[in-house]
């Protein structure tokens, strides 16, 4: 994809990193040029023009000017400004951890068009549904089943990696992190991983196989979920070889709220519709 | 030099710049300098009740008597409060949180002492805090997490009015300060 010297792109921001006086260096996901980081000057200024327009989770049109190292934002106009993310303290903390796995497993400048446009609507129409979704915990797993798919780490659960045959119900499974797939319970001569129910490998099958609007109409159970969760967690902490920053986070949020209204630990802090 | 280049803002120029002046400046010029420098980093310390930057703890904020000592006005860093104290808008207390929650930065409430806050809110003196986090997505994020850790308190917790700049044109203004200027809209009297 030729850069000109003037270029637009469409993105949603992923995160700002402050620089000199008033400069802010802005990284956005983008549909035409994948991760792309500018330098938006005079930001931190409260007369500037361009600061709300890029607070992380926006998504913007922006016009770039090509600099020496860094590009230039000239301009900014916002698309959607995910408002309801903004006021939420559970959504936007779920809504900076997808901007986070994206930021992670993105490198700069990933030229490929397709995925780049396959990655940004993705996290576009994710970013949506969570503005909106009854369960935050469906959008998380859907959107980190199909991120891994982009990114190139499809796990492999329509099948066990070492005898290939399909999984059944009543069968039992391990999901290891270390071949990405699950393993029956024949071939899993010693353990390792963690186990996952035949109905959770259902499940994920249905979010990997949903569009966000089939995906939440989905019934996903807690017992189901805790499952999916551990395992998808395990496979990215193994895959990013770290923990996600925004993680803690999110389980001081869920434990917290467990604390405070007695409920299942396990359930994400309640949602009202915004 | 390289001691100055480490410095923010400072670049390898500047930096060259200041060292030649002061190697041709008088040498109790330099001295009274280095012994400043000195001088501050063994002297300045955090207010023991608002986090302040002082050089007595508690700091003169905190031990004045002609202050509202039932409102607390929250705030990132020890910046924010000169440029409070500069508007002359604001009689009551302080708190300094050194940062702002940022969960892909991994700064949580842990690392933001937010305890000492509630601490201080405990005590009963606290009729209103005021939250003067900055305007950004982090600044909310400890705003709506201040509110809620507060909310047992029963104290009232207030945000700081978003809104748009004097001097700014309307036609530019983003969607959020936007919206946020028609819901805190005020009657004309």
């Amino acid at each position: 994809m030729r850069r000109d010297r003037l270029y637009r792109a469409e993105g949603i921001v992923l995160r700002q990193f402050r620089l000199g006086e008033a400069d802010r260096i802005i990284t956005l996901f983008t549909a035409e040029h994948g991760k792309l980081r500018a330098v938006a000057k005079g930001v931190r200024k409260t007369r500037s023009r361009l600061a709300g327009h890029l607070e992380p989770l926006t998504r913007v049109q922006v016009q770039v000017a090509k600099g020496k190292s860094l590009d230039i934002i000239s301009q900014a106009l916002t698309i959607d400004a995910h408002m309801p993310l903004r006021t939420d303290l559970w959504r936007m903390t779920c809504a900076l951890y997808m901007a986070e796995l994206v930021d992670r497993f993105w490198e700069e400048s990933s030229f490929d068009l397709v995925e780049s446009h396959e990655m940004y609507g993705l996290f576009a129409s994710s970013l949506r549904w969570l503005t909106m979704a009854t369960s935050t915990d469906l959008v998380l797993r859907f959107f980190e089943v199909h991120l891994l798919d982009q990114a190139g780490y499809r796990p492999e659960i329509d099948r066990c990696i070492r005898c290939s045959q399909p999984p059944v119900s009543g069968g039992t499974y391990r999901f290891w992190p270390g071949e990405g797939g699950i393993v029956c319970g024949d071939c899993a001569e010693h353990g390792g991983g963690r186990r996952l129910s035949p109905q959770a490998i259902e499940t994920i099958q249905a979010l990997s196989a949903a569009t966000p609007l089939e995906a939440d109409r989905l019934d996903m159970p807690d017992g189901i979920h805790v499952e999916i969760r551990a395992v998808l967690r395990d496979y990215i902490r193994h895959l990013l070889s770290r923990e996600l920053n925004s993680t803690a986070l999110m389980e001081e949020l869920r434990l917290e709220n467990a604390r405070r209204n007695g409920q299942d630990r396990e359930a994400a802090p309640s949602v009202g519709r915004p | 030099m390289e001691a100055l280049n480490r410095l923010p803002g400072i670049g390898p120029k500047s930096a060259q710049r200041l060292t030649y002046h002061l190697l041709r400046s008088a040498d109790a010029q330099v001295r009274e300098f280095a012994d400043a420098l000195v001088a501050m980093k063994e002297s300045i310390v955090f207010c023991s009740r608002c986090q302040n930057v002082t050089e007595s703890d508690p700091c003169a904020i905190c031990t004045s008597t002609a202050r509202d000592r039932s409102l607390i006005c929250v705030v990132e860093q020890p910046l924010d409060i000169l440029a409070i104290e500069r508007s002359n808008g604001f009689r009551g207390l302080y708190h300094v949180l050194h940062g702002a929650i940022s969960p892909m930065d991994g700064i949580g409430p842990g690392q933001l002492k937010l305890d000492l806050l509630s601490e201080r809110v405990q005590g009963g003196e606290i009729g209103e805090v005021i939250v003067a986090t900055n305007p950004t997505l982090e600044g909310d994020a400890t705003a709506l997490h201040i509110g809620r850790i507060l909310e047992p308190f029963g104290v009232t917790v207030t945000r700081l009015a978003r809104g748009l700049p004097v001097g700014g044109d309307l036609e530019y203004a983003d969607d959020v300060t936007l919206a946020r200027a028609l819901e805190g809209r005020r009657r004309l009297d």
